[in-house]
């Protein structure tokens, strides 16, 4: 019994020596990227930060401070890439929501305003302020708690408050179904193949090929949704709802 | 009970509502309103059209309204059509609204949004953009060929042809030369593919526009009726003096068998729905002479620019610090190949610097041509303060309407170099974006950590997540189950007892084992209490009422077999013995029994349970 326990520490010290001392690389590359970033080496600033994610890390704050520092190098497309991908881990933070918004204004193209109703408001509040991984866990706890409630109350035939605590659970299990709707939103809305594109000028062509017409032009920082790829071309959406085909190589993928 | 359980059902479905209707919200309220604007790009005096779609279920009669524009002015509503289908009962209308307008003024201009009331709530189009170009432009060639072409363009067959319509024939290197091609298609031959595209051999082209949306119009060629499709608008430039070939489009058509007359479907979706057979149709290729540049009246610093060209020069700001940077922007802009040009040339002063000299090409294709332009930045550093002229700039050029050279300028600018407090050598940097905005910037970094979050899966990938979703719905259904058969069990004794057979007979044994080491007839008695309680129970009848005969005959009636019946009767005879006759086996023998005992009621138990009685 005793050895058994001695191979299983054994075992668990060598699973994670690796990921202490890569958790402590990233966090020297993050501070040495700062460090860099004060000083206006905005140059070493991404090449730190970029090291702190090949440790395997994409903490919102490395990822902010990544398109901090992208931005000041004149970087806008991988900027806005970084900020859109910091504002899917840290929906609430203020500074990545106002930096992203800040580096939008950058772009060439305008896109028009959305006006949405109180109604579509409403339903996107949580889809904005939560990440999915949030959402997720609220719909699990929320149904985890509902039926806990419902298989308490359910065999308490004669009790007085049963309706009352079945229409709580109930509610509880309803608030789960919502939260899995806001999580699906979430996915359809932020997840599948977002990009940026990474190019000063794109034109998007009518085909995946140099021959075919160019149909309008994108610019740096612009955001796409890839709807097919086909070998080294990718056909895209822009949010105004035209498509068309552009290299992979101009499109900045956001995960 | 099946009032409260009616009013739970209701409670549930209210709240399944609310929910669905919360997550669906967005999806029910919609009504989409698009606006398109055709063509985008117009001379001033020329029309347009902004076509308004809105689409939506149960809408009613509504007119988008659109905002006014000193650019433009509008003519009146050129069109209206309309098309409801119904899917899951739910009928979806969608209502198109064609309005003209006319240019007045020049300027990249917003049309729209377009709005749309509809029970009490606005809704809104995207913005469109419009390119109003300055009337003394180049009129912008409509799609349609002005002509039919000559017999010698034609080649193709009897289905169709395909024509290149060159406005040259004779050119210079570098002029630009736009080739528009029409596919003409016989009545009944209609367009299904390009199979391959023109090739030009001696001249750089760009395409400007390849068919996206047919445009057919109806022509008489030599009396014979076609319907002509805009293929394609390329801009060529010859490279070099000699020849230059203008290829042409292989399409793929399908034309209509003879003697079978048209429908409806023929008419709406083409023969390739109706039937047809397959043709080639192609064009003749073309043969453009491309003229020597003269070398009468060439100047001395021509270095090969070919085109009709206007120079405009700016700078960022009139007024710098010494050692501080200022752009200057010169543009080239008109007809010609700008990827080849070279820059235009100026004095600059000796206080000057000039760093990072970089250009960009900003053609862009305009309704059926090409825009060029070609800009040039110099970052320009002052050394000294001073008052300073800069220019003027010229461009030396061959322009081929004329057919004679030109030099296009631009006037001098003034630009004033205050005293400055940076270091006149410093090396211009180009400033960060973040600092362009209007004075904003953005928010700092955040600070040092001692932490990071590694890459984390999404919670749909986790077990935990599974687990947590689903534990609650399964426990909560096995608790039903429970409940129900508990009161199940409470109306219907006789499967309770049934059920509980087994356990009960199981638990007499045991007290009959505790008691195999003392009394014979105590043993005797747990073993016939085991033994007969086990068959009450299966019977549904009180123990003590039981009998060795209505027992038999009960267990009978349930289709156990006549040897276990034979059993049961040698094994009620043996606790007997032992009960009241006085017989006291040895410890052995009453385990053997005991086991017996045991034996017996397992295969009963299950003979009884197959038989499902």
């Amino acid at each position: 019994m005793r050895r058994l326990l001695t191979v299983i520490v054994l075992a668990l010290a060598c699973h994670l020596t690796p990921s202490i001392a890569s958790a402590d690389e990233a966090v020297a590359a993050y501070n040495a990227g700062n460090a860099a970033f004060n000083s206006a080496d905005f140059d070493q600033a991404i090449e730190q930060y970029e090291t702190a994610r090949k440790q395997g890390y994409d903490d919102g704050r490395l990822l902010y401070n990544l398109g901090c520092a992208y931005l000041r190098a004149d970087k806008l497309g991988e900027a806005i890439r970084y900020f859109e991908m910091a504002s899917l881990r840290r929906p609430r933070d203020g500074d990545v929501r106002y930096n992203l918004e800040f580096a939008r204004k950058l772009r060439e193209d305008e896109l028009p305003d959305v006006e949405q109703s109180l109604i579509e408001r409403i339903g996107d509040g949580p889809v904005k302020l939560m990440t999915f991984n949030e959402l997720c866990a609220a719909m699990a706890l929320c149904s985890l708690a509902g039926f806990v409630v419902l298989i308490v109350v359910w065999p308490q035939r004669t009790d007085p408050k049963r309706r009352r605590l079945i229409a709580v659970g109930g509610l509880l299990i309803v608030l789960a179904m919502a939260f899995g709707g806001f999580a699906v939103r979430h996915h359809i809305e932020f997840g599948g193949h977002r990009v940026v594109v990474g190019a000063d000028e794109l034109p998007v062509r009518s085909g995946p090929g140099l021959q075919d017409a160019t149909l309008f032009t994108v610019h740096e920082g612009m955001d796409a949704r890839v709807r097919e790829v086909r070998g080294t071309w990718s056909l895209i959406e822009i949010p105004t709802g035209f498509t068309g085909w552009a290299p992979n190589e101009a499109l900045l993928p956001i995960g | 009970m099946a009032r409260r359980i009616t009013r739970t059902r209701r409670l549930f479905g209210v709240l399944l509502a609310v929910a669905l209707l919360l997550v669906a919200a967005p999806a029910w309220a919609q009504v989409e309103v698009q606006l398109d604007i055709d063509p985008d790009t117009v001379n001033v005096g020329e029309t347009f059209t902004v076509q308004v779609t809105v689409s939506g279920t149960g809408l009613r009669s509504v007119e988008p309204e659109l905002p006014d524009s000193p650019y433009f002015r509008r003519l009146g509503r050129s069109s209206t059509s309309q098309s409801i289908s119904i899917v899951n009962g739910q009928t979806s209308v969608t209502r198109e609204y064609g309005y003209q307008f006319q240019a007045v003024k020049e300027g990249a201009v917003q049309v729209g949004p377009a709005t749309v009331g509809f029970e009490g709530k606005t809704h809104r189009s995207r913005v469109g953009r419009v390119t109003i170009l300055g009337g003394n432009a180049t009129p912008i060639p409509r799609s349609v060929p002005d002509s039919p072409p000559d017999e010698s363009q034609r080649g193709g067959n009897r289905f169709g042809f395909v024509e290149a319509r060159v406005e040259s024939d004779a050119v210079y290197p570098g002029q630009e030369v736009p080739v528009a091609y029409y596919f003409y298609g016989a009545p009944g031959t209609r367009l299904r593919e390009i199979r391959e595209r023109p090739d030009f051999s001696g001249a750089i082209a760009q395409e400007v526009f390849t068919i996206k949306t047919p445009d057919y119009s109806r022509v008489n060629v030599d009396g014979q009726p076609y319907v002509v499709t805009p293929l394609a608008r390329y801009v060529l430039y010859p490279v070099a003096p000699g020849e230059m070939t203008v290829g042409s489009f292989e399409l793929g058509a399908v034309s209509q068998d003879h003697g079978r007359r048209r429908n409806l479907f023929d008419d709406f979706f083409g023969p390739g729905l109706g039937g047809g057979t397959e043709r080639i149709i192609t064009g003749k290729p073309q043969t453009i002479t491309v003229k020597p540049l003269p070398t009468q009246g060439r100047p001395a610093n021509f270095s090969g620019n070919v085109g009709v060209y206007k120079l405009e020069a700016g700078l960022d700001k009139p007024r710098v610090a010494a050692g501080e940077a200022v752009t200057l922007t010169l543009g080239v802009e008109g007809k010609g190949n700008v990827q080849a040009l070279t820059a235009p040339e100026f004095k600059m002063p000796d206080a000057f610097k000039a760093f990072s000299e970089a250009s960009r090409d900003e053609s862009v294709p305009v309704h059926d041509t090409i825009k060029s332009r070609r800009v040039f930045e110099t970052i320009l550093v002052p050394q000294k303060q001073g008052k300073y002229r800069l220019g003027p700039f010229t461009l030396p050029v061959f322009n081929p309407e004329k057919g004679e050279y030109e030099t296009v300028s631009a006037p001098a600018m003034d630009l004033t170099v205050t005293p400055g407090t940076a270091e006149a050598t410093a090396t211009p940097t180009r400033k960060s974006r973040a600092i362009e905005l209007a004075g904003q910037d953005i928010r700092t970094i955040k600070r040092d950590a001692s932490s990071l979050d590694a890459i984390s899966a999404p919670a749909t990938r986790t077990g935990w997540f599974w687990l947590m979703l689903l534990i609650g719905p399964i426990a909560f259904a096995a608790q039903v189950w429970r409940v129900r058969r508990a009161e199940h069990l409470q109306h219907n004794v006789a499967l309770a007892r049934k059920i509980k057979a087994g356990k009960e007979a199981k638990k007499r044994l045991a007290e009959a084992q505790k008691a195999e080491s003392g009394a014979a007839n105590e043993f005797g008695a747990q073993l016939a209490s085991a033994t007969m309680g086990f068959v009450a129970d299966q019977l549904n009848v009180s123990a003590p009422s039981l009998t060795a005969a209505s027992a038999r005959d009960g267990l009978a009636s349930r289709g156990i077999t006549e040897a276990m019946l034979d059993e049961f009767a040698e094994l009620l005879r043996s606790f007997d013995a032992m009960r009241f006759g006085g017989l006291s086996p040895s410890l052995e023998q009453r385990r053997a029994l005991l086991e017996k005992t045991g034996q017996w009621i397992e295969t009963v138990h299950r003979q009884l349970a197959k038989g499902g009685r």
